[in-house]
Parts: structure tokens; C-alpha cells; sequence
């Protein structure tokens, strides 16, 4: 239960031990261990024979599409790293006051480009004088249009309504009269 | 969750701001829209006069307009666009006004516009043609022909017009030539 316990203790520092990793302090503490624990003595040699086969292993190549999961992996994890940051400036510009003054900023860049959108090219005051035209046009085309019912129901009144409507019904009318009188 | 709040209202303030000009781009859209822009070169001459007031334009034009004429600014929140083509009738091959008023009466048909008023003197000619729209008025369009003032003018106000207000305001501008 005891050699258990120091296997536990020490488990997770077998591995910097054998690669020599592990402070000096702990190095003393474990190697004076090894002498009383053959259970943790048996574990370090057999991290140590590990290492050592690991060590005289060939190396290898990682294979391509391996290497190149890997590097759209990293990539993805960038690009949502920089995203999330993003973000959280993102929510800190529009927290408190700072959500309406953008919003003024953008109404504002808005109108600029309503603006530049109407300026004709002569520069001197443009937009007002394209507005003040396109007004005048629009006053124009009323005019037009109300003058050309109104002459229209003119005709249709003198050459349709009276001689063929209030005409005939005045006669009728005045026949009408003399029958009864 | 404050977060796609805050992204929410900054959609809502864009969409807003862009509602109208995106409507304003889609004017030939409109079922009351009728496209002049093949008229000069069916009559063979460039326009005298060439009105198109809509989208931003015309806002700007509403936007002035309610400072001295509230009554006329009103009307034109209902109008979606103005469009006048003008030429002198002198200046006109009398065949080709005939093709082009038959080709231009023709698609007006098609597209289920009805005469509405249409007056031949010997000096004049009026026809006035409406689209409607359920119970609104998506459209007017004008064709008038004068002798004595020598004009020709193709006019069309697209929007939900009432005619009557349309008249009333109309009479009190003044109408010069071309």
C-alpha cells in the first residue's frame, strides 16, 4: 500500500526525472526512494529503457497529409483566437455610451455618402443647387399634370357634357314645360 | 448575450438608414414604373426636358420642400419617383411619334394599364393612363401632345397618388415651356 502510494506520488515525475528535468531538490528526495522502493525502482528503470529506445528508434518523417491536418488545425485555432478577440473588443467598443456614439458616427458617414452621392461636379454648393433644381422640376411636372386633366375635363365638359348631356336635358326639360302649361 | 444585443441594434440602425435607398434602386421594380428610356431613340431626337427624381434625390427634394411647401411635401411622401421626358413637336418625325405612342399604348396594355382619360382635339392630345394597385394607385402615366405650346411630353409619377390632392397642389405652380 506504501510502495503503491509513492508510485502515485511520484508518477507524474518519472518522466522529467529520466529526462533530467526535475529540480535538484526532488532529484535527492526520489533517488533516496529508489533505494528503499522496488516498485518505484523498477517503474524510473523502465522510463529510462523507454527513453533510451525511443532514443535509438529511426526517425521518421511525418507523413504529408498528417503535417498538413496539423497546420490547418493551428491555423483554424488562430483564426478563431483572432476572432474571439474580436469579439470581446468588439462588445467592449460597444458597451455603455460608446453603443450610441458609434451609431452617431455611422448615421453621420451615412449622410456623407447620401451627400456625395447627389454632388454633381460643378462644386460650388452642388447638392443645394441639384435640389433646389430637381424641386422646381418636380413643382413643374405637377403643373403640367394638373393643367393637362383640367384642359382635358375642359374638353370633355364643352364638347361632351354640355351639347350632349345638359343640352339634350334642357330641351327635354323646356318640352316638358310647354306640354304641362 | 449582451453582445449579439448590441449587434442586433447596429443591424436594425444599418438596415434603417439603408432601407430606402436600397428601395430607391429598385424603382424599375415597381409595378407603377414605366421605362422611358427607349423613347429618344425610338423618336430619333434627344429629349428637351428628361426629369428622374427618385430614391435619395427625392428625399432631398421632400426634405426642402417641407420648409416652404408642407402640403406639397406631404403629397410627394407617397410618390416613388418622377420621370418627363419633353420634346418640341416640331423637331418631330410624325410618323415615328405615331410608332413609337402605338408601341408605348401597346406595352401600357400588356402591362394592365388602364386608359383613364384620353382627349383628341385638333390641337391637343391627352391620355392619361393609370395603374392601380387593389384600391391604391401604383402609377400615373401622361402622353400629351400640344400644337400650340409645341411640346410633346411622356410623363410618369409612380407611388400611391391621391389625383385630387395631386390637382389641387398642382394648380398652384406656375407652368413654363420646355
Amino acid at each position: 500500500m506504501s510502495d503503491n502510494h509513492q508510485i502515485e506520488q511520484w508518477d507524474d515525475r518519472i518522466e522529467a526525472y529520466v529526462d533530467g528535468q526535475l529540480p535538484q531538490t526532488e532529484v535527492v528526495k526520489l533517488e533516496a526512494l529508489l533505494d528503499q522502493d522496488a516498485l518505484l525502482s523498477a517503474e524510473v528503470s523502465m522510463a529510462n529503457r523507454i527513453r533510451s529506445e525511443f532514443r535509438s528508434m529511426p526517425s521518421i518523417a511525418c507523413p504529408e497529409a498528417v503535417s498538413r491536418e496539423i497546420h490547418r488545425a493551428i491555423r483554424r485555432d488562430i483564426r478563431k483566437r483572432a476572432i474571439k478577440r474580436w469579439i470581446e473588443r468588439t462588445e467592449i467598443m460597444l458597451s455603455g455610451y460608446r453603443k450610441f456614439a458609434l451609431a452617431g458616427l455611422i448615421v453621420i458617414a451615412v449622410m456623407f455618402v447620401l451627400r456625395d452621392n447627389v454632388a454633381t461636379n460643378n462644386g460650388e454648393s452642388a447638392p443645394i443647387a441639384s435640389v433646389e433644381q430637381a424641386l422646381d422640376d418636380v413643382k413643374w411636372t405637377l403643373a403640367l399634370l394638373s393643367d393637362a386633366g383640367s384642359n382635358a375635363a375642359g374638353t370633355v365638359r364643352s364638347d361632351v357634357v354640355e351639347p350632349l348631356l345638359i343640352d339634350r336635358l334642357g330641351s327635354t326639360l323646356d318640352v316638358l314645360t310647354e306640354t304641362q302649361n | 448575450m449582451t453582445y449579439y444585443k448590441n449587434i442586433i441594434n447596429l443591424v436594425v440602425i444599418l438596415l434603417v438608414i439603408s432601407a430606402k435607398p436600397i428601395a430607391a434602386q429598385d424603382i424599375t421594380d415597381h409595378s407603377g414604373y414605366v421605362d422611358f428610356s427607349e423613347i429618344s431613340s425610338q423618336l430619333g431626337v434627344e429629349a428637351d426636358k428628361e426629369i428622374n427624381i427618385h430614391g435619395a434625390m427625392l428625399r432631398l427634394v421632400i426634405a426642402a420642400a417641407r420648409k416652404d411647401d408642407p402640403e406639397l411635401a406631404e403629397l410627394l411622401t407617397t410618390v416613388d419617383g418622377i420621370f418627363v421626358r419633353g420634346y418640341r413637336l416640331s423637331g418631330l418625325d410624325v410618323n415615328l411619334v405615331q410608332r413609337q405612342g402605338r408601341t408605348l399604348r401597346a406595352e401600357l396594355e400588356r402591362s394592365s394599364w388602364e386608359i383613364f382619360l384620353k382627349v383628341n382635339d385638333r390641337d391637343e392630345s391627352v391620355q392619361m393612363y393609370v395603374k392601380t394597385n387593389g384600391l391604391d394607385i401604383a402609377g400615373i402615366v401622361l402622353i400629351s401632345s400640344d400644337q400650340r405650346s409645341d411640346e410633346m411630353i411622356y410623363l410618369n409619377i409612380v407611388g400611391n397618388i391621391d389625383p385630387e390632392q395631386l390637382s389641387l397642389i398642382g394648380d398652384k405652380f406656375n407652368m413654363g415651356g420646355l
